[in-house]
C-alpha cells in the first residue's frame, strides 16, 4: 500500500485542520494541561477532539463517493503514560483506506513539536468465533508519550456503497471534549437517521445551507466514561450514537431511493438472496426425502430437517467480501458440510423445500444490537441469518441453524424480543416480532435430599433442564466421559461451598434431546455445617441463585440476564435420630412483575421442607426497575443467611 | 535472539544432488503404523498419524534452504471434535514457497472427500502474526478422520523448539532429520520424548525418531505446563562447508552479542552521554545510580515488542520509543557510559523450556537481563513492571549465560561467559501480611473492617506496575477482588493506598488502608448469631476436585503470609467455639518445614485475637507429593469455612 506518500498529502490537509481546533491553546502546553486537569481530575487522558467530516459526492457513473474524513486527539494527564503509545486503527474491507497518518504533538518550549509515527503494520483482525473475516487494522506507537502529548490520528476512508449506514458514537470509555460529526451532502440527497442510546442531551444538531450544499451537524461534548459492569448488556444499548441512512439521491435529473424504508432495506435484502437455490439439486431431495421417511406429520419432517443440518453442518464462518451478506447454494453446503448462519439456512430452506413445504429465510439482528426494523430500518439491524418454516396453520416457525441442540419451535434466547425480516419471495416479507420466552420455559428444578453423616452434610439431588439451560448442558455432555460428568455439574450447578463434592452423577438419555434434561446425582458438602457441643447449624440454602450478584447503589447501566427463568430449589432435611430442631427461619417473599422470590420452610414429622423459587420474567433490569431489583437482591441474600439449628436430645 | 541471527551462510560453492528426497512426499511416503487405532480418544479426538520431516540442502545459489513436511491424521469422534479439528491454519512466514497442500476428510464409511485448492484461503499477517494459509476440511462428520499435509520450502532454520505432545493423545509419530553429511546437527530429546537414531546415507545424514503413543497431557494448577510436554531440541552444530569449529554456540553467540550490542555508532554514543548527563547521578552510590537509569528509561520510553522499526539509539531517545531488542541495546550503551560494571545474561522461560546447561546452543538465549555484581542484583531490561532486584519468577531457577566484556589485545573485544543459576527470590522476599479488625453491625446484619494489608516483593510489584495506569473505575473493581470477604458480597467503604508507584517496585512495599462492610458473613440461626469469620481473609485458592495429578508440582512465586485479626466480640454475646478456628496443616522435606498454614485463636477481654501464618518455601515437589501439598493449599480455603457461634450471655 502507498501509504506514506497519500500520507504527506494528506498531512498539508490535515496540519490546517489541527491548528483550526487547536488554536485557542496552541502555543501553550501548560495551560492546556492546566485546563485539562482542572476539567478532568480523574483522568489519565482524554479525548480531546473526534470528528468525522463525511462527504458525498458523484463518481463517473454517478456511482456515490462517501469519504470519510476522521480526526482522534487523545490528550495525556499523567506521568508514566508510556502503556499509551501502542495504538490500533480498524477498518473494513467495504472502505477503502485513502489515507491513514499519525503523529504525537510533543510540548516543546511553549508550543507544541510534531513527531510523526515511524510506521504502521497491517494486521488481518479475526473477530471472535470467526474464522475467516474481513477486518483489519494498522498497529503503530505514538513516540514521545508523556503528560501534555497530544497523540492525533487522522484517515480519510472513501466507501462507495450507499447502503452501508453512516455510524458514530458520541461517547467512549473516556471524556470526550469535543465530539462532532458533520455530513456535507449537496442538494438532492437525502438522508434519515436516528440516534440511540440513553441520554443524548450532550449532542446538539443543526442544518444549514452553504452554498449549494446542506451541511448537517451533530456536536457536543460528553464528560461521561463510559465502563461495563457485570450483566451490563451491549454497550449500543447505552452509548449515545446515531445511525444515518443515505435515503435517496438525486443525478442528471434522476431520483434513486436507497434506504428511505423497510421496503428499500427488504428489497437490498432480497437481492442478496435472489440468485440463489433456484433449483432444488438431487442431492438435497435425496437427502431430505430420506431424513422425513416415515415422518407422520410435516412438523415431525421439519424437526428432523432441522435436527440433520444442525448435526451434520460444522459451523465455519467466513466471512469475505460480498459473503459478508450472500448466502451460499445450499448444494455447495451440503457438499462441504459446513458454513456460517446464511448457509446453514440455505441448505434448511432448501431442504424444508424440497419436501414440498413451505420456506423462507429471514434477516435478524441479535439482542446486542438494540435496533429494531420498525424503528429505523438500516443494514446494521442484521446480523444473523435464520430460516423459516410456515407452518400448517401459516404461522412462523423460526429455526436457527447455528444452534445444536435446540428443538423445534425452541427459538435462541440471543434473538428473542426482536424482530425479524421474513422473505415470501421478491417484493414480498413479514416483518415478525420474535416474542420473549416465558420464564416457565426455562427451568432449573432441582430437588435435593440432605442429612447429616458424621459432622458432614451430604445429598442427593435430581435436577431437571428445560429450556436455554438444556442444550447448554447438552453440548457440554457430548462427548464428555461419564467420568467428567461430576465436574459439569460441580460447574453449572454450583452448590453454597467450593467444597462441594460430586460424586456420583447420571443423566437421562442424552440422545432424547426434544425431552427435559434429567440428571440425579449425590453430593458432599465437606466442612459447610458448624457442629457446636451437642449442636449443629446447618444452612438449607445449600444452593444461592443470584447469591453472587450486586448492583452499587449508584448504578445506571442496565442488567441484561440470557433469558427469563425460573429457578426452584426443594431441599429437604431428614432430622436425625434423637434430635430436636429449632425454630424454622421465617419465610420471605419479594414480588415485582419482573423479577421475584420466594421462601418457605416447613416441617413435617422428622422432615423439614426448603421451597425456594426465584423468577426472572424480563431480559432486561433497566431505569426505575434497577432500585426494587437491587431491594430484591437484598432480601433474597438475607433469606440465604438464615440457619437452622439441631440438637441432640 | 532473532535480532542476532540475521547471518547468511557463507558456503564454498559445491555441487550437491539437487535431487531433493521429500519433495515428493504423499499420503503414502512413510506408512502408517496401524496400532494408533487402538488409543482411547481424549475429548473424542485421537492423533492416529504425525510426521515432521526437515531435509536441508544447497540451492542452486549455494543456500541452505530445507524442505519442511507436516502430515497429520486425526480421528474425531464427537461434534465438538469435529469442530476444533476442522479449521486448519499453517503458517508460511520464512516460506520461499508452497509446494504442496492436500487435505480429505475420511469419513466412517470410507468416502474420501479432497479438498479443493480453490477452498484454500490467504490470510495476511494474522493478528500481526506472519501470514497464514487457511482452510475448513469439506464433508467433515463424526467418527471420521481428518488428514492433511502441506510441504513447504523454507528458509534455513538453523536451530528451534518443537513441542510434540498435547492435551489429545497421539500416535504414530515419526520426525526426519536429513542434510547433507557436511552438516552436523545436534538434536536432543526431552520429558520422554525417544531419542534421535543417526544413520549416514549417501552423503546425506538421517536423524531419526519415533513414538508409538504419546498420551494425552492437560494442564494444571500450580505447574509448569509446556515445559512438561515431550518436545525436542535442534540446532546446526557444525557447517564443514565454512569451518571445522562448532557454530551456534554460546562462545559464537557471545561474539555475536559483542557485535550487536555493544558497539555503538558516533550519534549513539553522544546521544547516550547527553541523556545521562540530564539524570541525576553524581554523588549517588552504585544501586541509586542504576535505580535512576532505569527509572528514566522506564518511565520515558515506550518500550514494545510490536515497535521492530530499524532505529538507532539516537532515535530511539529521541521519539521516546523502543523495542524490546533496543531496550537492552539502550540500557548495556547507558550503564557502560556510566561506567557501571555489569553482566549480561540470556536465559529462558522455564514455563516453556527451560535453560539445559548440556545443550550448547542458541536455543535457549531467548530473555535478557543484566546482573551487577558488586551490589548482586539483577535487573530485566526490557520489562517496564519490573525494577532492579526483581525478575520475572519464570526466569528465577533456571541457569543462563552471564557475559561480560574481555579484550584479547588492543583491539578484539568480545564476551567472555559463564553458565550459572539465576537465584530464586524466597518467600521471605515475597510477602503479604493483613491486620484486621472486625466489629459486628448485629442490626444490619454486617462486618465492618479496618484493614492494612502490605504487599513485599513480587505481590506488591504486580500492583505497582500497573495500579497508576489503572483507571479510577476500575481500581475500585480490583479493590473488591484483593479485598472481598466472601463471594463478592464486600462492599469497600474508603481506601488509601501509600507506595503505590513503579519506581518503589523492589524497594518499598505497597500497602492499603481499608474500610468495608460484608453483607453476607452474619447469619442467624433462632437467638444463636453464625459468624462467617473465615472469609474476612479473602477467598482463598484452593485443590479441592480431585482429579489424578499427571504434572509436577511448581509454585511460581514463593510466598509467604502472615494475617492477625482482632474480632470485637459484640456486647451480652460468647464466642462459643473459638477451638473450631486452630489449625496447624503442614508438609515437611527432610525434616524441615517445606511449607505451613497454621492458625490460633485466644479470646482476651471482648476480643477474639486468631493469628495465622502460611508459607510456600520451596519451589518444586514431584506427583508423588501431591496429597501432601494439597492438603497445606487446601488448608486457607478451609479456614474460608470457619464459623463462630455467638450465644447470647446468661
Amino acid at each position: 500500500m502507498t501509504l506514506n506518500r497519500q500520507a504527506s498529502i494528506q498531512f498539508i490537509f490535515k496540519s490546517i485542520l489541527i491548528f483550526c481546533l487547536a488554536l485557542p491553546s496552541a502555543a501553550q502546553p501548560s495551560a492546556d494541561l492546566e485546563r485539562f486537569r482542572a476539567k478532568y481530575p480523574d483522568s489519565f487522558f482524554i479525548t480531546e477532539s473526534d470528528t468525522r467530516d463525511i462527504t458525498f459526492q458523484f463518481g463517473k457513473n454517478g456511482q456515490p463517493q462517501i469519504t470519510y474524513t476522521d480526526y482522534n486527539s487523545v490528550y495525556v494527564l499523567t506521568e508514566n503514560a508510556t502503556n499509551l503509545s501502542e495504538s490500533k486503527e480498524y477498518f473494513s474491507s467495504k472502505f477503502e483506506v485513502k489515507s491513514l497518518d499519525a503523529f504525537s504533538l510533543v510540548p516543546n518550549q511553549g508550543s507544541y513539536k510534531k513527531q510523526a509515527v515511524a510506521g504502521f503494520t497491517k494486521s488481518r483482525e479475526f473477530s471472535e468465533g470467526v474464522f475467516y473475516d474481513d477486518l483489519y487494522a494498522y498497529i503503530f506507537h505514538f513516540p514521545s508519550v508523556a503528560k501534555g502529548t497530544r497523540l492525533v490520528t487522522t484517515s480519510t476512508t472513501l466507501n462507495t456503497d450507499p447502503y452501508f449506514p453512516i455510524l458514530y458514537y458520541f461517547g467512549n470509555h473516556t471524556p470526550m471534549e469535543h465530539v462532532q460529526l458533520t455530513l456535507t451532502l449537496p442538494e438532492g440527497v437525502d438522508i434519515a437517521y436516528h440516534m440511540f442510546g440513553y441520554d443524548t442531551t450532550c449532542v446538539t444538531f443543526s442544518k444549514t445551507k452553504k452554498g449549494r450544499n446542506i451541511i448537517y451537524q451533530w456536536s457536543g461534548s460528553n464528560a461521561k466514561s463510559y465502563i461495563s459492569d457485570e450483566l451490563a448488556p451491549s454497550f449500543r444499548y447505552y452509548i449515545p450514537h446515531i445511525i444515518i441512512n443515505i435515503a435517496g439521491y438525486t443525478y442528471n435529473g434522476k431520483y434513486t431511493r436507497v434506504v428511505k424504508s423497510l421496503k428499500e432495506l427488504f428489497d437490498w435484502d432480497y437481492s442478496n438472496i435472489s440468485r440463489i437455490n433456484s433449483t432444488i439439486s438431487p442431492e438435497i431431495k435425496f437427502l431430505a426425502d430420506s431424513v422425513c421417511a416415515s415422518s407422520a406429520t410435516d412438523r415431525e419432517k421439519v424437526a428432523r430437517i432441522y435436527r440433520w443440518v444442525q448435526q451434520n453442518i460444522k459451523y465455519v464462518a467466513i466471512e469475505d467480501g460480498d459473503n459478508g451478506h450472500v448466502p451460499r447454494e445450499a448444494a455447495l453446503v451440503l457438499q462441504r458440510r459446513y458454513g456460517d448462519c446464511k448457509d446453514k439456512s440455505s441448505l434448511l430452506t432448501a431442504m424444508i423445500r424440497a419436501v414440498g413445504l413451505n420456506s423462507g429465510l429471514a434477516w435478524v439482528g441479535t439482542r446486542d444490537l438494540p435496533y429494531k426494523y420498525s424503528v429505523f430500518p438500516a443494514i446494521n439491524n442484521s446480523n444473523h441469518m435464520i430460516a423459516v418454516w410456515w407452518d400448517e396453520n401459516s404461522k412462523p416457525v423460526l429455526l436457527d441453524g447455528t444452534t445444536f441442540f435446540h428443538s423445534l419451535g425452541q427459538v435462541p434466547s440471543s434473538i428473542q424480543g426482536k424482530q425479524c425480516i421474513i422473505e415470501k419471495g421478491a417484493g414480498n416479507f413479514v416483518l415478525y416480532d420474535i416474542p420473549v420466552s416465558s420464564p416457565s420455559e426455562n427451568v432449573t428444578a432441582d430437588t435435593i435430599w440432605i442429612r447429616v453423616e458424621n459432622g458432614m452434610l451430604k445429598g442427593k439431588g435430581a435436577v431437571v433442564f428445560t429450556g436455554e439451560k438444556k442444550p447448554l448442558l447438552l453440548a457440554l455432555f457430548e462427548g464428555a466421559d461419564s467420568s467428567q460428568f461430576k465436574n459439569i455439574l460441580n460447574k453449572n450447578l454450583p452448590k453454597a461451598s467450593n467444597k462441594c463434592k460430586y460424586t456420583s452423577a447420571y443423566t437421562s438419555d442424552l440422545r432424547n434431546t426434544d425431552q427435559p434434561l434429567r440428571i440425579t446425582y449425590d453430593f458432599e458438602l465437606p466442612d459447610y455445617i458448624t457442629m457446636n457441643g451437642n449442636s449443629v447449624y446447618l444452612n438449607m440454602n445449600v444452593e444461592r441463585f443470584l447469591g453472587d450478584v450486586q448492583v452499587k447503589t449508584d448504578r445506571w447501566l442496565p442488567l441484561e440476564f440470557d433469558e427469563p427463568s425460573i429457578h426452584r430449589l426443594v431441599c429437604i432435611l431428614q432430622i436425625p435420630d434423637n434430635t430436636t430442631a429449632g425454630s424454622l427461619p421465617e419465610n420471605s417473599s419479594f414480588v415485582n412483575p419482573d423479577f421475584s422470590f420466594s421462601q418457605q420452610y416447613s416441617q413435617q414429622g422428622n422432615t423439614i421442607m426448603l421451597c425456594s423459587e426465584i423468577t426472572i420474567n424480563c431480559l432486561l433490569v433497566e431505569g426505575e426497575q434497577l432500585l426494587p431489583f437491587a431491594s430484591m437482591l437484598a432480601k433474597l441474600n438475607k433469606a440465604y443467611k438464615k440457619s437452622i439449628v439441631l440438637t441432640k436430645n | 535472539m532473532k535480532q542476532l541471527l540475521i547471518i547468511v551462510l557463507l558456503s564454498i560453492p559445491l555441487l550437491l544432488s539437487a535431487q531433493n528426497e521429500f519433495e515428493k512426499y504423499n499420503w503414502n511416503t512413510i506408512p502408517a503404523q496401524n496400532q494408533a487405532d487402538t488409543i482411547k480418544s481424549v475429548d473424542g479426538t485421537v492423533v492416529l498419524l504425525e510426521r515432521r520431516i526437515t531435509e536441508v540442502y544447497l540451492n542452486a545459489k549455494d543456500i541452505f534452504e530445507e524442505i519442511y513436511v507436516f502430515h497429520k491424521k486425526i480421528k474425531v469422534e464427537s461434534h465438538q471434535a469435529v469442530n476444533e479439528q476442522n479449521k486448519i491454519y499453517i503458517p508460511v512466514k520464512d516460506v520461499i514457497d508452497i509446494l504442496k497442500i492436500e487435505a480429505r476428510f475420511i469419513a466412517p464409511n470410507g468416502k474420501i472427500t479432497p479438498l479443493k485448492n480453490e477452498s484454500i484461503k490467504e490470510v495476511e499477517n494474522l493478528e500481526n502474526n506472519g501470514n497464514f494459509k487457511t482452510f475448513a476440511i469439506e464433508g467433515a462428520e463424526v467418527g471420521g478422520q481428518v488428514e492433511y499435509y502441506y510441504i513447504l520450502r523454507k528458509k534455513l532454520s538453523t536451530y528451534g523448539t518443537v513441542i510434540i505432545q498435547e492435551d489429545v493423545p497421539k500416535g504414530d509419530v515419526a520426525i526426519i532429520y536429513a542434510y547433507p553429511s557436511k552438516l552436523g546437527y545436534l538434536v536432543k530429546s526431552y520429558n520422554g520424548f525417544p531419542g534421535f537414531s543417526r544413520t549416514e546415507e549417501k552423503e546425506k545424514i538421517y536423524q531419526r525418531a519415533n513414538a508409538g503413543y504419546i498420551p494425552s497431557l492437560k494442564s494444571e494448577l500450580y505447574a509448569y505446563y509446556k515445559a512438561n510436554l515431550q518436545r525436542y531440541e535442534y540446532t546446526l552444530a557444525y557447517n564443514s562447508y565454512a569451518s571445522a569449529l562448532r557454530t551456534y554456540s554460546w562462545a559464537k553467540a557471545c561474539n555475536t552479542i559483542y557485535e550487536n550490542l555493544y558497539t555503538l555508532k558516533k550519534n549513539e554514543e553522544s546521544s547516550v552521554r547527553s541523556w545521562l548527563k540530564k539524570m541525576k547521578l553524581s554523588g549517588k552510590d552504585t544501586e541509586s545510580r542504576i535505580r535512576e537509569i532505569e527509572n528514566s528509561v522506564k518511565s520515558e520510553i515506550s518500550i514494545s515488542e510490536d515497535i521492530q522499526q530499524e532505529m538507532d539509539l539516537e532515535d530511539i531517545i529521541k521519539l521516546k520509543q523502543s523495542g524490546k531488542y533496543n531496550a537492552v541495546r539502550l540500557f548495556v550503551a547507558l550503564f557502560r557510559a556510566a561506567e557501571i560494571d555489569f553482566e549480561l545474561v540470556m536465559t529462558s522461560d522455564m514455563e516453556i523450556t527451560p535453560f539445559d546447561p548440556d545443550f550448547n546452543s542458541y536455543n535457549f538465549l531467548d530473555e535478557y537481563l543484566l546482573y551487577f555484581p558488586s551490589i548482586r542484583l539483577f535487573l530485566t531490561p526490557d520489562d517496564p513492571s519490573y525494577r532492579l532486584g526483581m525478575i520475572p519468577s519464570n526466569y528465577q531457577g533456571g541457569y543462563g549465560i552471564f557475559m561480560h566484556p574481555i579484550n584479547y589485545n588492543e583491539k578484539i573485544n568480545t564476551l567472555a561467559y559463564d553458565i550459572r543459576q539465576i537465584p530464586q527470590a524466597t518467600c521471605y522476599n515475597n510477602t503479604d501480611s493483613l491486620f484486621q479488625v472486625i466489629t459486628v453491625d448485629l442490626d444490619q446484619a454486617e462486618l465492618k473492617a479496618k484493614t492494612r494489608r502490605t504487599f513485599y516483593g513480587d505481590i506488591g510489584r504486580s500492583f505497582q506496575a500497573f495500579w497508576q495506569f489503572t483507571p479510577q473505575d476500575k481500581r475500585d473493581d480490583l479493590m473488591k477482588v484483593v479485598f472481598n470477604m466472601g463471594s463478592e458480597n464486600t462492599r469497600i467503604d474508603s481506601y488509601k493506598v501509600s507506595n503505590e508507584f513503579p519506581e518503589f517496585i523492589g524497594l518499598k512495599p505497597i500497602s492499603w488502608d481499608v474500610e468495608s462492610t460484608a453483607t453476607a458473613l452474619v447469619e442467624n440461626a433462632g437467638d444463636d448469631i453464625i459468624i462467617k469469620i473465615g472469609e474476612s481473609i479473602g477467598t482463598q485458592s484452593e485443590l479441592y476436585q480431585s482429579t489424578t495429578r499427571k504434572l509436577p508440582i511448581k509454585i511460581d512465586v514463593l510466598r509467604n503470609y502472615y494475617r492477625k485479626i482482632i474480632f470485637n466480640i459484640p456486647d451480652g454475646y460468647v464466642v462459643t467455639n473459638p477451638a473450631d478456628l486452630n489449625m496447624y496443616v503442614e508438609m515437611k522435606n527432610n525434616g524441615k518445614t517445606s511449607c505451613i498454614f497454621t492458625s490460633d485463636a485466644t479470646v482476651k477481654g471482648g476480643q477474639l485475637v486468631i493469628i495465622s501464618t502460611e508459607y510456600y518455601s520451596e519451589s518444586d515437589y514431584p506427583v508423588s507429593r501431591y496429597d501432601e501439598f494439597r492438603k497445606v493449599i487446601n488448608a486457607s480455603a478451609d479456614y474460608n469455612k470457619k464459623t463462630l457461634i455467638l450465644k447470647k450471655k446468661l
